[in-house]
C-alpha cells in the first residue's frame, strides 16, 4: 500500500493515490497502457491527483496547526468553528474525490505496492472485502430481524412487503417532521433551516422612519430645512474658526448686495498712517474729510518758494501756495475749488507733516501714498466715466519746492530728495509686475486697475465733481533693464509713483512736475545704476494740451555733483518746455525752468482727457496718468479738460506707449517722434 | 472622482457600527467634527449657480478649511447598474481666509450645518472612507455650540472611496464588496434613494455589543 494512502487513514481515500500510481505504474512498464477511453471520460486522472493532493495538503495544515497549538500553547483551544469549518470542506472534498473514484473504480484494483514488515499483517485485512467478524454477525442478525416473517415467501413478495414497510416508516418521519416544525413556530424556536424572519416593523414605524430619512438626506445632500431664513442671518457671536475668518461687519456682507467695492483700503508700500490719510484723501471720501483750515498747513514749509502761484479771482485762495488754484479758464464752481483746496491742503497737510522731521525720509514715503491716492483715484476716475472734474495734487512737488526749486538750491535737495526717494521706493519696485505696455494701459484703466495697483483704495464713492486735486500717476514699467556690464535683462517691473501736484496755470507747475519726474528718474538711475539708458519720454497726448518734454537718455547720473534739470517745453497751450538739447521740436527754453538735465532725456508725456503719462522707454518706461488737470487750463501735465472723458486717454496712451517703444529704441531722439506721437494720440 | 454611497442607521446602533467597522477595518476610529458651509455662487458669476462646500475640521486643535466641490454624477445605462453613485469631486485644502475670499467672490451663504461623528479611513481593494456622522443644523448663523440634530434618532452613514476616471470600477466593486459585509446593520443606497433602515439591525447590534466584535463575515 501506498504509505501516503496509508497516512490519510481513510479507506476509501486509498482508492484516490492508487489509481494514480498505478496508472503511473503502468506508464511506467515497457509496454505502455493507457486507461481505456470510456474510463478516462469519466475520470481525470490528473485533475483527480491534483484534488488528491490538494486535499492531503489540507489536511496535513490543519494537523499542522493542532501541532502548533499544541507545542505553543498547550491550555488553548483551537478556534473550533475555524477548524470546523476547514474540516468541513475537507470532508467535502474528500467526499467529491470518492464519488468521482467510485464511478470507475469497477476498473481499478488496490493491490500493495510496498510490502514491508510493518503492513505485512495488516494487508490481508485492508485488502479483503469480507466484513469483519462483528460486523458479520451485526449484519446478518438485522437481516434476520428484517425478513423474520417473510424468508418463505418468494423473493418478489418479500419485496414488496419491504418497500410496505419504508413507505410506513417514511409516512411516520414525515408526520413527525410535521409535528416538530409546528412544536418551533409555537414555540418561537424558528425553522430548522434557519431564515429567521425577525422583528419586523409595523406601519406607522416604519413611516415614521421613512420620514425622518428623507429629512436627513435631504439636509445632507441638498440642504433641504437648514436653511435659516434671511432676518435671522445676523451673527451674533461667531464661533472660534470663523472670529478671524470674518470680520462681524462682514457677517452680512455676503448677504447683502456686494458692492464691489473692497471695503479695505491696503496698501502694498509700507504702510503707515501716511498712506491711509493718503488713501482717505484720494478715496474719494472728500466730503468727509476734514478740512483744517488751508492756513494751518504746511504754509512754513513752503516758504522758501519763490512766488507763490498767482491766485484767480474764483478760486479761494489757500493759504498756502502749492494749492491748486484753478485757472479762469476753468469752470469750477466754488464748492469744487473749496474741495480742490481742501484736499490740496489735506495732502500738503501731510507732506509738511512729512516734511518737517524728515524731509528725506519722508519724501519717499510721502511718495507713497501719494502713489496710492492716485491708484484710489485713477480707479475712481476710470470708474465714473465722464468725471467732470479732476484733482490736480503736486504734494511731491511741494516737497521739491522745499528743495528750493532754484536751480542752485535745488539740486543738492533734489539729489537727496531722490536719494531718499530711492531708498524708499527700491523696496517697492519689485512689487508691481507688469506684462507688457499694453498691459500698462490697459491696467490703468479701469477694470483691470487691480493689476497694477495692488491695493486699490477702496471707495468708489467719488464723485467727479468734488474732486479738488488732480494727481499723476506714474507708472514706471521697465521691460529690459540692461546692465552695464552684461546683458542682464530684468523683468517686467512695475513701478507706480503716484505723483500729486496741484496743477497750476504757469510754469511753475510745469517744473514741479518736471522735478518730480527728474526724481524719478534719478531714483531710477540711482538704484539702476547699472542702468545704461533710460529714455524717457513725456509726451501729452491731449489734442488741447500737448505737453512735450523730452530729454535724452538719462544715464549714469551722478546724483552729487550732476545737476539734473528738466526742460520742459511749452506748447501753445500749456506751458511746456523743452530741452532743446532733444532737438525735434523747436523749443523755447523757458528761463524759469529751474530744471535741468544734465544728460537729454525725454519724457513722453502722454496726456489725453486731462490724463498725463510718463514713459519711461527704452529701458524703463514710465508712464504717468495725471488726473484732474481741469483744474487748470493748461498746466504742463496737460490737464486742463475738464469735460474729457478718462478713458480715451488711455488708450491714446497705449498707443502712444507702444510706438514709444518701438520709436526710441535705439535711443536716439527722434525728431518726428513726438510729433507723431502727437498725431497719432489725437 | 469618489464612490459614494449613504445609508441610515438608528441612533441606538452606532455603537454597534463602530464596533463592525473597527472589527472590518482594523484601524482605529477618527473624530469627526466638521461644520460644513454651502455657498452659492452669485449672479455676477454666471448664470447658473455653482455650488461650493467649505468644510472646516473643528476636531483639529487648529481648524483646517477645504474646499469641495461636488460635480456631476455619473449617468448613464451603466450607472444605473452600479450600485454606487460615482460622481466627480474636487477637493482642496485652503487657508483660513477661504471664506471671506469666496465671499469676495460673491458667494453668499446657502445653508451650513454641524456633522458630528466619526470616521475610518482604510484600505479594502481601495481607499475606503466610512463616515457615521450625526446631521446638526444651527438655529442661528453660525452657532456651532447651538446646533441641534436635523433627526435625532437617525444617523447618516456615509462610505466614500477616491477614484479615478479609469479604475473607478474597482473601486466600485471594493465598495461594493465592503457593503456587504454592513448589510446586517445598515442598508446602503446611492444618495438620493431612501433605503429605510435594517429590520433585523436590532439583533445584529445585540450581537455585535454581546460577542464584543467577535462577530466576523
Amino acid at each position: 500500500m501506498d504509505p501516503a494512502a496509508a497516512t490519510l487513514g481513510a479507506a476509501p481515500a486509498a482508492g484516490a493515490p492508487p489509481p494514480g500510481a498505478a496508472a503511473g505504474e503502468q506508464q511506467a512498464a515497457p509496454r505502455v497502457e493507457r486507461l481505456s477511453a470510456g474510463v478516462q471520460q469519466q475520470l481525470n486522472l490528473e485533475g483527480m491527483r491534483a484534488r488528491a493532493v490538494g486535499l492531503y495538503k489540507a489536511i496535513s495544515r490543519i494537523l499542522e496547526d493542532f501541532d502548533v497549538i499544541a507545542r505553543t500553547n498547550p491550555s488553548a483551544s483551537p478556534k473550533w468553528q475555524d477548524v470546523l469549518g476547514q474540516f468541513s470542506m475537507v470532508s467535502m472534498e474528500l467526499f467529491n474525490i470518492v464519488e468521482d473514484i467510485k464511478n470507475v473504480s469497477k476498473v481499478f484494483v488496490v493491490y500493495p505496492r510496498n510490502v514491508n514488515a510493518e503492513n505485512a499483517t495488516i494487508l490481508p485485512v485492508m485488502l479483503s472485502s469480507k466484513l469483519l467478524p462483528e460486523m458479520e454477525v451485526e449484519e446478518t442478525t438485522k437481516r434476520e430481524q428484517l425478513l423474520s416473517g417473510i424468508t418463505n415467501l418468494p423473493v418478489p413478495t418479500q419485496i414488496e412487503k419491504l418497500k410496505v414497510r419504508i413507505d410506513m416508516i417514511g409516512s411516520a418521519c414525515e408526520t413527525a417532521e410535521k409535528v416538530i416544525a409546528e412544536c418551533r413556530k409555537s414555540y418561537g424556536l424558528g425553522t430548522r433551516q434557519g431564515t429567521n424572519l425577525g422583528p419586523t416593523l409595523d406601519k406607522a414605524q416604519a413611516a415614521k422612519i421613512q420620514e425622518q430619512e428623507g429629512l436627513l438626506r435631504a439636509a445632507v445632500n441638498y440642504g433641504e430645512g437648514l436653511r435659516v431664513p434671511g432676518d435671522q442671518r445676523q451673527p451674533q457671536s461667531l464661533p472660534s474658526h470663523l472670529i478671524e475668518v470674518l470680520p462681524l461687519g462682514d457677517g452680512a456682507q455676503n448677504f447683502g448686495d456686494s458692492s464691489g467695492s473692497y471695503p479695505k483700503n491696503t496698501s502694498t508700500f509700507a504702510p503707515n498712517n501716511v498712506n491711509n490719510q493718503g488713501n482717505q484723501a484720494s478715496g474719494g471720501q472728500l466730503l468727509g474729510r476734514p478740512a483744517p483750515s488751508p492756513g494751518t498747513t504746511g504754509t512754513p514749509n513752503f516758504e522758501n518758494v519763490s512766488t507763490p502761484p498767482m491766485p484767480y479771482a474764483n478760486s479761494p485762495r489757500s493759504g498756502t501756495n502749492m494749492m491748486n488754484t484753478p485757472s479762469p479758464q476753468q469752470h469750477l464752481t466754488p464748492q469744487q475749488q473749496r474741495q480742490k483746496l481742501m484736499q490740496a491742503s489735506q495732502q500738503q497737510q501731510l507732506h509738511a507733516q512729512q516734511l518737517r522731521p524728515s524731509a528725506a525720509g519722508m519724501l519717499a514715503q510721502s511718495a507713497l501714498p501719494q502713489l496710492q491716492d492716485l491708484q484710489g483715484q485713477t480707479q475712481q476716475k476710470l470708474q465714473v466715466p465722464g468725471q467732470q472734474q479732476m484733482q490736480y495734487n503736486q504734494a511731491l512737488s511741494q516737497q521739491f519746492h522745499n528743495r528750493q526749486m532754484q536751480p542752485g538750491r535745488m539740486q543738492p535737495g533734489m539729489a537727496q530728495s531722490q536719494l531718499n526717494q530711492g531708498t524708499q521706493l527700491r523696496s517697492h519696485l519689485g512689487q508691481f509686475t507688469g506684462a507688457a505696455n499694453s498691459a500698462m494701459f490697459s491696467a490703468a484703466q479701469a477694470s483691470s486697475n487691480s493689476q497694477m495697483m495692488a491695493n486699490i483704495p477702496g471707495s468708489q464713492s467719488l464723485m467727479p465733481q468734488m474732486q479738488v486735486s488732480s494727481e499723476i500717476i506714474l507708472c514706471i514699467y521697465s521691460n529690459r533693464i540692461i546692465s552695464a556690464y552684461d546683458f542682464q535683462v530684468i523683468t517686467v517691473k512695475w513701478i507706480k509713483i503716484k505723483m500729486k501736484m496741484l496743477g497750476v496755470m504757469d510754469l511753475r507747475h510745469h517744473i514741479r512736475l518736471s522735478t518730480v519726474l527728474v526724481a524719478l528718474l534719478a531714483y531710477l538711475v540711482e538704484n539702476w545704476s547699472s542702468i545704461l539708458e533710460i529714455c524717457v519720454r513725456i509726451a501729452e497726448a491731449s489734442p488741447l494740451s500737448r505737453i512735450n518734454l523730452e530729454a535724452s537718455p538719462l544715464s549714469r547720473i551722478n546724483l552729487d555733483t550732476d545737476p539734473i534739470t528738466i526742460q520742459i517745453k511749452r506748447t501753445k497751450y500749456i506751458g511746456i518746455y523743452r530741452n532743446p538739447k532733444c532737438g525735434d521740436l523747436e523749443s523755447v527754453p523757458d528761463e524759469k525752468c529751474p530744471l535741468i538735465l544734465n544728460r537729454h532725456w525725454s519724457i513722453l508725456l502722454c496726456a489725453k482727457n486731462d490724463r498725463l503719462k510718463f514713459v519711461l522707454l527704452n529701458s524703463v518706461l514710465f508712464s504717468a496718468a495725471v488726473f484732474g488737470m481741469g483744474a487748470t487750463n493748461s498746466s504742463m501735465m496737460g490737464m486742463q479738460q475738464q469735460q474729457q472723458g478718462v478713458y480715451g486717454n488711455m488708450q491714446a496712451g497705449a498707443q502712444n506707449m507702444q510706438q514709444g517703444m518701438v520709436g526710441l529704441q535705439n535711443q536716439t531722439q527722434n525728431p518726428n517722434f513726438t510729433q507723431q506721437r502727437q498725431q497719432n494720440q489725437q | 472622482m469618489e464612490c459614494v454611497v449613504q445609508g441610515i442607521i438608528e441612533t441606538q446602533h452606532v455603537e454597534a457600527l463602530e464596533v463592525l467597522l473597527h472589527g472590518l477595518s482594523g484601524v482605529p476610529k477618527e473624530r469627526v467634527r466638521v461644520h460644513e458651509l454651502c455657498l452659492k455662487s452669485g449672479p455676477n458669476l454666471g448664470v447658473v449657480p455653482s455650488e461650493v462646500r467649505l468644510l472646516c475640521d473643528l476636531a483639529q486643535p487648529t481648524p483646517s478649511w477645504t474646499i469641495r466641490h461636488v460635480g456631476g454624477a455619473m449617468r448613464g445605462a451603466g450607472a444605473e447598474q452600479i450600485s454606487v453613485l460615482v460622481r466627480t469631486i474636487v477637493e482642496s485644502k485652503a487657508s483660513k481666509n477661504v471664506l471671506h475670499y469666496f465671499y469676495t467672490l460673491g458667494y453668499k451663504l446657502d445653508h451650513e450645518l454641524l456633522k458630528i461623528g466619526f470616521a475610518f479611513r482604510f484600505h479594502r481593494g481601495a481607499q475606503i472612507i466610512v463616515t457615521v456622522t450625526s446631521t446638526n443644523k444651527m438655529p442661528r448663523l453660525h452657532a456651532t455650540d447651538e446646533a441641534v440634530p436635523v433627526t435625532p434618532g437617525i444617523q447618516l452613514v456615509e462610505i466614500t472611496a477616491p477614484a479615478a476616471a479609469d479604475n473607478y470600477n474597482d473601486v466600485v466593486s471594493a465598495v461594493s464588496a465592503f457593503c456587504e459585509y454592513l448589510a446586517p446593520l445598515l442598508h446602503l443606497s446611492k444618495p438620493g434613494h431612501s433605503t429605510g433602515i435594517v429590520a433585523t439591525a436590532g439583533a445584529a447590534a445585540a450581537s455585535l455589543m454581546s460577542s464584543g466584535g467577535g462577530k466576523t463575515l
